[in-house]
């Protein structure tokens, strides 16, 4: 019990399990489920820098990892080597996430929330009917992943790929978050006046912020679609948006480990709420509400919330 | 001109309803403190209620209306009283992540109620008016004139009557209100239920110009934002003017554009205004308060 509570060995056992268990269940239908939850988890933990450690909204970051995978894989079909687009693509979405941020971050609150709908909407209207893309059909037979010949092909090798890409990106958004650009980010969450008058310039850090989470949406979408070797318009949409939100919320927003938590949970639930059929969207809602009112810093406060009420 | 003036009232009148919606976005928004995110499923809501008593159940227009106002009242004032009341102390996070689940709730119910295909509503009025050489459907007029007695009423209300009396005191100052024997709660709640209703009076008249769809909400949610944000977002007249304004801009935009990228205008036109001015056009500078 002492093992499993332990806040630091925890995350660790966790980690070994992830990295044993496929070679002990082989199964390849969770191998599947884990590829789809880590991928999920990359643009969560950035998308939590941004609201969680920065207090801030977005609801467009479907946009940036669904541009994310269409530029990789348009170089990539265009014969350029992947590593090559993996960067460029990153690069791109984040440039691009940088100018938007410094039109949409002038607003707080609510209304970045819209703002950023809107340019999640006008990245998808010109996707849809640009030629390149493939259109509203989409995106189709994005080649698997080569470092220099050499091919990730099998799930496995996949597995471990997309798990290695959401450790080192765990390990740079907690350096982030527990440096001094970290702290300031937590200032402006808090009170951003009072970080104002600290002296911190809250604009360049909330432009920062955001320009991070972008890049992580990036490399989630590059991570995504030569897995997949598909996309299509609609992963850009506000449904999906709103499903990274919820993952954000439903892990809690405060934590990179809550990221991961929701990232895997809903993933999970996801794939057992098909049995719901259409209701699958209703439970998405009704889970959201639920933890908003019950249980506001997420799943990864309940073994705290439990404790409190066993001890009472 | 006669193209001129049939492009103007076609803008005016789908800016009537961006403007109901606007109202109700900017009531919410003053009253309670927070954007609220399921305003276009509420309008879509409306949309469905009108066609159940319309449509479904067969009753005559007016019977309909005034049931399907009645029906999303009772669901505002509901939604209100389940998600809403216990987080009136949270902070603004948590309410406008429940706006969101409010947004998914409302959605998917219509769905599964109502399926994924699209429904037609009939006209209120077949008749087509001729004003010189321009023919305008009627029901365009009726869009025009449902507004504008929506907003004499609601002007009544919040001018002439006690109730909306403490909803602006409200708007104006929660703990004061709450010092001068106001029962806050329950002013959010009618709050609520009056979006709800505006929601649906906008949903009503406006599905006859377009399609009955369960997800036609998201859209008309950014456009009434849009409308808002362009008179203000605060002031009720700016919301009014605003969504008229959209209405013709988007009108007249779209006609030299292709239609594939029609969305494009009020989006492009929300990021400006926020780039330029965040406001409103004719907002000042907002001071922020320790």
């Amino acid at each position: 019990m002492n093992l499993l509570t332990d806040k630091r060995l925890f995350p660790g056992i966790v980690l070994l399990m992830l990295i044993v268990l496929p070679l002990i269940l082989d199964n390849p239908f969770l191998n599947h489920m884990v590829i789809r939850a880590a991928t999920f988890s990359i643009v969560i933990m950035g998308l939590t820098l941004f609201i969680g450690y920065t207090g801030q909204i977005s609801l467009g970051h479907a946009a940036f990892f669904g541009l994310g995978a269409y530029l990789s894989g348009m170089m990539v079909k265009a014969g350029m080597p992947y590593p090559a687009a993996m960067l460029i693509a990153i690069m791109g979405v984040s440039l691009l996430g940088y100018i938007v941020g410094l039109i949409v971050l002038r607003t707080s609150g609510d209304y970045l929330a819209l703002a950023s709908i809107a340019v999640a909407v006008i990245i998808q209207v010109i996707i849809k009917n640009a030629g390149i893309t493939g259109g509203p059909s989409g995106l189709t037979a994005v080649p698997p992943p080569s470092f220099f010949g050499w091919e990730i092909l099998s799930d496995l090798a996949y597995y471990y790929y997309v798990l290695f890409a959401m450790v080192i990106g765990f390990f740079i958004l907690k350096h982030i978050i527990e440096s001094r650009t970290g702290d300031a980010l937590q200032a402006i969450a808090n009170n951003e006046l009072a970080a104002q008058s600290l002296g911190i310039p809250v604009f360049r850090y909330k432009v920062l912020s955001f320009t991070v989470s972008t890049a992580f949406a990036a490399l989630a979408g590059v991570l995504f679609v030569h897995y997949d070797g598909f996309i299509d318009p609609d992963r850009l949409g506000i449904d999906v948006s709103v499903l990274f939100l919820i993952m954000v919320f439903i892990g809690g927003i405060g934590s990179l480990y809550g990221s991961i938590i929701g990232a895997f949970s809903l993933t999970f639930l996801s794939e057992y709420a098909q049995e719901f059929g259409q209701y699958n969207i209703l439970v998405y809602g009704s889970l959201l509400a639920i933890i908003i009112l019950f249980l506001p810093k997420g799943l990864v406060d309940l073994p705290h919330k439990l404790r409190l009420r066993i001890s009472k | 001109m006669q193209d001129f003036l049939q492009q103007l009232i076609y803008g005016l009148s789908v800016g009537s309803v961006y403007a109901l919606i606007a109202l109700a976005i900017t009531l919410v928004y003053r009253g309670m403190g927070i954007i609220n995110f399921a305003q276009g499923e509420l309008f879509m809501v409306g949309g469905f209620l009108g066609y159940v008593f319309h449509v479904d159940l067969a009753l005559s227009m007016w019977l309909a209306f005034l049931l399907a106002i009645a029906g999303s009242l009772l669901i505002g004032s509901m939604l209100e009283i389940v998600f809403l009341r216990k987080l009136e102390k949270s902070s603004q996070m948590s309410l406008f992540m429940m706006t969101i689940a409010l947004f998914i709730l409302l959605r998917s119910t219509a769905q599964l109620l109502f399926g994924s295909s699209p429904y037609r509503f009939p006209p209120m009025s077949d008749h087509i008016f001729h004003i010189g050489r321009v023919q305008i459907s009627g029901q365009y007029l009726i869009v025009i004139v449902a507004t504008l007695i929506t907003m004499a009423l609601i002007y009544l209300l919040l001018v002439h009557t006690r109730l909306g009396l403490s909803v602006r005191a409200v708007a104006q100052d929660k703990t004061t209100s709450r010092m001068m024997g106001i029962n806050v709660s329950r002013v959010n709640n009618f709050t609520m239920a009056l979006a709800a209703a505006l929601g649906t009076i906008a949903g009503i008249v406006y599905t006859p110009l377009a399609v009955l769809i369960f997800d036609m909400g998201n859209l008309m949610l950014l456009k009434g934002f849009t409308a808002a944000l362009l008179g203000g977002l605060g002031l009720l007249s700016g919301a009014v003017f605003g969504g008229l304004l959209l209405g013709v801009i988007e009108q007249f935009g779209t006609l030299t554009l292709d239609s594939a990228y029609k969305e494009l205008v009020s989006f492009s036109i929300l990021l400006l205004i926020i780039l330029v001015k965040p406001n409103g056009i004719f907002g000042k500078k907002q001071i922020k308060k320790v």
